[in-house]
């Protein structure tokens, strides 16, 4: 008679196993979540400094830059867009699309989506994402890049919303006007 | 006990679970974060790497310009092929003289070659004491590869680890003039590559060049440093004129009553407390800004406080921080209702609005340029106001010029000094290397090229022969003889001229590659020289008289008589009752210099005899491509004819648009006529220069005179002092016989003079100069 499960027991049994379960799923689930963003995180981050990267070497590399003032008395300028034209005469631009909060780059004419999740939002400020900054008119001195950066949202949890805005800021001189 | 053990098994399960979770998400944590970290020092690793790469650059280029620094050579430019002799020290006598100078601040022990590249090897092999060897093979750098075109030398950290460091390599690039430096920078296994060309040049930097004392008065600007070795010789450094640069004020003597006294006290400013010696005090500076305050204070906002600061605020009448001089200028260049609020001296203002005119940098004048202030008809701070925009130099002590002239070296150099970014304003104890002595001789080379081209067109000739008569023929010209044109003093218009010509004219001619025959002494008058103009003297003139015999002056009465009767001067054995025959001094009036001039030399400063004056509206181009020849009211005809010229020649003319060593070169006039101005371009090597009147010079000017007392000019007295490198308006009062003092002018004005800079300009054979590098910054490159 001792040997077995009465009903209850094991009702109580698969109770106490539903509860275990239920918790384990939603701790996996939660951890594979953390573990999903966190790692879009990492990429992004990595992502995001691989691109300042590359944009400070056109930067200092550059032959000619743009766009330009709309007075020569101006010495400052916030852009969307940051135009380069290399050494060798490639075309280079780069785009901040507010809408779908991309970074583009556009070679030669051909535009391709090189970063997402770029809001340029800062504490609900807006902000460019390049400050050109001229002497005299054309000549470019410096660029000061300022992306503010979220990972994908669909990586987001409940419990802690949206990814931390990620900051990326560099300036770059160009190295025709340091030399 | 069977109970316990029983229950013991169920919380097992549960624990094991929790466990893989815990464990699941610590080894997901843990990787992300070890994959964040890894990155992050990824990047630092990029940027270290990067950082050591351009620390690489910068040191690389200044040791490769020390080292480059060290040649002296007399070759006016640096081809491919004397580009790879300096570097491998194959040069031989045929490539002109080349001296390596010692190293500044350090010694090498046992050079191993003569070539900038052993240079280098030698200063990293034995001097620097910082390299590591990373690898083995690093111990047998520094190597140069088998040609002798590339050199490695051993990494250098930059960090007390070592652990970040770059490597360096010099290449002399085949068939140029460039050197490549690559610097490859190194941290924990992450590199960066980076180069850079820098061209082997051979520039003199300066607008000015003088051996003698060097004279710029008001209204006078000019855009590059200026030197002087005045004040070397014993004796030449006094307390009456004796100083070597006298500057004058621009603002001095507009307004008497208000801004005079400003800037006396501003003066007084300067002496006690102007600690970088630039003439401006910087209201932050903790000593500079010790007597600051009431007029003297920063107006225009620039940072500085100058006489310009005096001047806005003394004429600024609406408060805006500018000074309109002409409504009408300003209204085109987009600023209309505007009211004048100066105008007592329009060249001052013009000359102030005009400088600096490529304003933004990018080859050409345009509105942009009026927009940020060129001839925009208003004074302000965009004008970027600098007497002297570039340093000074001297040979002499700041000491020995103090004591000599009992007071302060400021008190003779007035005007702000704004030198380039890391430069002196002011800088004393030249050595020669940094501040050449220009003797006539030096030129001797580069004068072949020019006397053989003139030598190309046809004789110079006369009413019956030659190019005159070609011009007679064609209707053209106009000749009238020395009997029916009249006695000009010596200088034109000068106040105590010493000595008069009754000239011949040739009027509106043309010539082209010609040799204007000794004893010649005429007026050119509208006419146009294309190519090579030659004038020719005496070259042996030692005789102490040739300066004087046969000198004329007026004999009040109406006529013209010797002044020095029955003084006769020798050459070649024979001897002359006048020199003037055997001599040439001439007079371009209105003239236009397709080309250069140059001259046979005298061998002693003969400025009585061997002179050329140009005044009227004279001009020099040589590059069709000039904007000013453009601007020019014929401008299309003048770039046709430029064009026509022999790239080859060009390219050797543009050395020098003035090459006459030795001579005496007066240009502009003394009445400052605003009407009538002097363009030149190119480098002006001359004994003696004065520009006066209203004269742009875009070139340098090179000065070979070094007065000295009882020598040549001086042989009958008078002081080495006397004798002047002459920039603007001067009286008696600074020690210029030839002018007027202020207080007596009837004359329209002080003129304007601007010496403009250009260091790109080619230079002529002869000068031993430091060769530099000039580093080419869209050469800049990253990878490999």
């Amino acid at each position: 008679m001792r040997k077995g499960f009465t009903v209850i027991e094991l009702l109580i049994g698969m109770a106490i196993a539903a509860v275990l379960l239920t918790g384990l799923f939603a701790s996996i689930q939660t951890s594979v979540h953390a573990y999903e963003r966190s790692s879009a995180e990492g990429v992004n981050r990595l992502t995001s400094r691989l691109l300042v990267e590359r944009i400070a070497l056109l930067v200092r590399t550059g032959a000619s830059f743009g766009p330009l003032p709309s007075s020569a008395t101006i010495n400052e300028l916030e852009s969307d867009t940051l135009e380069i034209t290399t050494q060798n005469g490639q075309q280079v631009t780069i785009i901040w699309n507010s809408i779908d909060e991309t970074l583009e780059m556009d070679v030669d004419g051909v535009c391709s989506t090189v970063l997402g999740g770029v809001t340029q939002d800062v504490d609900g400020v807006s902000i460019s994402p390049f400050l050109l900054q001229f002497a005299y008119g054309t000549s470019l001195q410096r660029v000061t890049i300022n992306l503010a950066v979220v990972p994908d949202p669909k990586h987001a949890t409940a419990m802690d919303g949206a990814g931390e805005t990620l900051r990326l800021t560099a300036s770059v001189m160009p190295r025709a006007q340091l030399y | 006990m069977k109970h316990a053990h029983t229950r013991s098994g169920w919380a097992t399960v549960p624990a094991l679970l929790m466990l893989t979770v815990i464990a699941s998400i610590t080894a997901g944590m843990a990787s992300v974060s070890y994959t964040n970290v890894r990155s992050a020092q990824a990047m630092i690793g990029i940027a270290m790497a990067q950082s050591a790469a351009e620390s690489g650059l910068s040191f690389g280029s200044i040791r490769l310009l020390h080292e480059v620094n060290r040649f002296v050579i007399d070759r006016g430019v640096i081809d491919s092929d004397l580009a790879e002799k300096l570097w491998k020290g194959t040069w031989t006598s045929a490539d002109g003289n080349i001296t390596v100078s010692p190293p500044l601040g350090y010694i090498v022990s046992a050079p191993t070659g003569s070539g900038v590249v052993y240079c280098l090897k030698d200063v990293f092999a034995q001097v620097d004491s910082h390299s590591i060897e990373v690898t083995t093979g690093d111990a047998l750098l520094p190597r140069l590869s088998s040609s002798d075109s590339v050199l490695n030398v051993k990494p250098i950290p930059i960090d007390a680890n070592e652990e970040t460091y770059f490597r360096l390599q010099f290449g002399l690039i085949e068939h140029s003039t460039r050197i490549l430096i690559t610097s490859v920078g190194y941290h924990n296994g992450i590199t960066r590559t980076i180069s850079m060309e820098f061209d082997l040049d051979k520039r003199i930097d300066y607008a000015l060049v003088a051996m003698s004392r060097v004279m710029l008065g008001r209204n006078v600007h000019v855009e590059g440093p200026i030197g002087t070795r005045f004040g070397t010789d014993i004796g030449e450094l006094n307390a009456n004129f004796g100083v070597p640069l006298v500057m004058h004020s621009d603002f001095a003597g507009i307004d008497p009553v208000v801004l005079d006294g400003d800037i006396a006290a501003f003066a007084a400013a300067i002496l006690a407390y102007d600690v970088d010696g630039d003439n401006r005090l910087r209201p932050s500076h903790p000593t500079e800004s010790a007597a600051l305050g009431g007029a003297l204070i920063d107006y225009d906002g620039d940072q500085y406080v100058t006489e310009m600061d005096l001047f806005l605020s003394r004429y600024d009448i609406d408060g805006d921080i500018r000074v309109v001089y002409d409504s009408a200028q300003a209204s085109s260049a987009g600023h209309s209702g505007m009211t004048e609020e100066f105008t007592q001296d329009m060249q001052l203002a013009n000359l102030i609005d005009t400088a600096k005119s490529d304003r933004n940098m990018d080859g050409v004048m345009d509105s942009v340029d009026t927009e940020l202030g060129w001839n925009d008809g208003i004074i302000d701070v965009r004008d970027r106001y600098a007497k002297i925009d570039g340093s000074v130099g001297f040979a002499v002590g700041i000491t020995d010029w103090e004591s000599a002239s009992g007071g302060s070296w400021q008190e003779d150099v007035r005007g702000s000094i704004v030198p380039d970014f890391a430069s002196s304003a002011s800088q004393f104890q030249l050595p020669n290397d940094r501040l050449a002595e220009l003797t006539t001789s030096m030129f001797a080379d580069s004068q072949t090229w020019f006397e053989t081209e003139s030598l190309t067109g046809m004789a110079f000739g006369d009413l019956a022969s030659g190019q005159v008569q070609s011009n007679m023929v064609t209707g053209s010209g106009t000749y009238i003889p020395a009997g029916q044109s009249g006695w000009e003093g010596v200088p034109y218009e000068a106040n105590g001229a010493y000595d008069w010509y009754e000239r011949s004219v040739y009027k509106d001619m043309s010539f082209n590659n010609v040799r204007i025959p000794v004893g010649t002494n005429a007026v050119f008058d509208n006419c146009m020289f294309v190519g090579v103009t030659w004038v020719e003297t005496t070259e042996d003139v030692d005789d102490p008289n040739w300066n004087f015999a046969g000198s004329m002056e007026p004999d009040g009465l109406g006529g013209y008589s010797e002044q020095f009767a029955g003084l006769t001067a020798e050459t070649n054995g024979v001897s002359y009752a006048s020199t003037r025959e055997l001599s040439n001094n001439v007079r371009f009036h209105d003239c236009t210099f397709l080309g250069s001039i140059a001259a046979d030399v005298p061998s002693e400063f003969t400025h009585w005899r061997n002179k050329i004056q140009v005044t009227g509206a004279s001009r020099f181009f040589l590059d069709q491509d000039d904007p000013d020849v453009a601007a020019q009211s014929d401008g299309v005809v003048l770039q046709a004819i430029l064009q026509s010229i022999d790239p080859q020649d060009r390219e050797q003319m543009a050395r020098s648009s003035v090459l006459m060593p030795g001579w005496s070169v007066e240009i502009g006039a003394f009445q400052n006529d605003e009407s009538v101005g002097v363009k030149l371009t190119g480098t002006i090597v001359s004994g003696l220069l004065d520009l006066r009147g209203v004269v742009d010079v875009h070139g340098a000017i090179l000065s070979t005179y070094h007065p000295v007392e009882g020598e040549g000019a001086l042989f009958y007295g008078g002081e080495a002092d006397a004798f002047n490198t002459t920039l603007g308006y001067f009286g008696p009062e600074d020690g210029d016989e030839e002018g007027i003092n202020d207080g007596m002018k009837t004359f329209s004005g002080y003129g304007r003079v601007s010496l403009r800079a250009n260091p790109d300009a080619p230079m002529p054979d002869g000068v031993p100069w430091p060769i530099t590098i000039v580093p080419d910054g869209s050469t800049y490159k990253e990878g490999t």
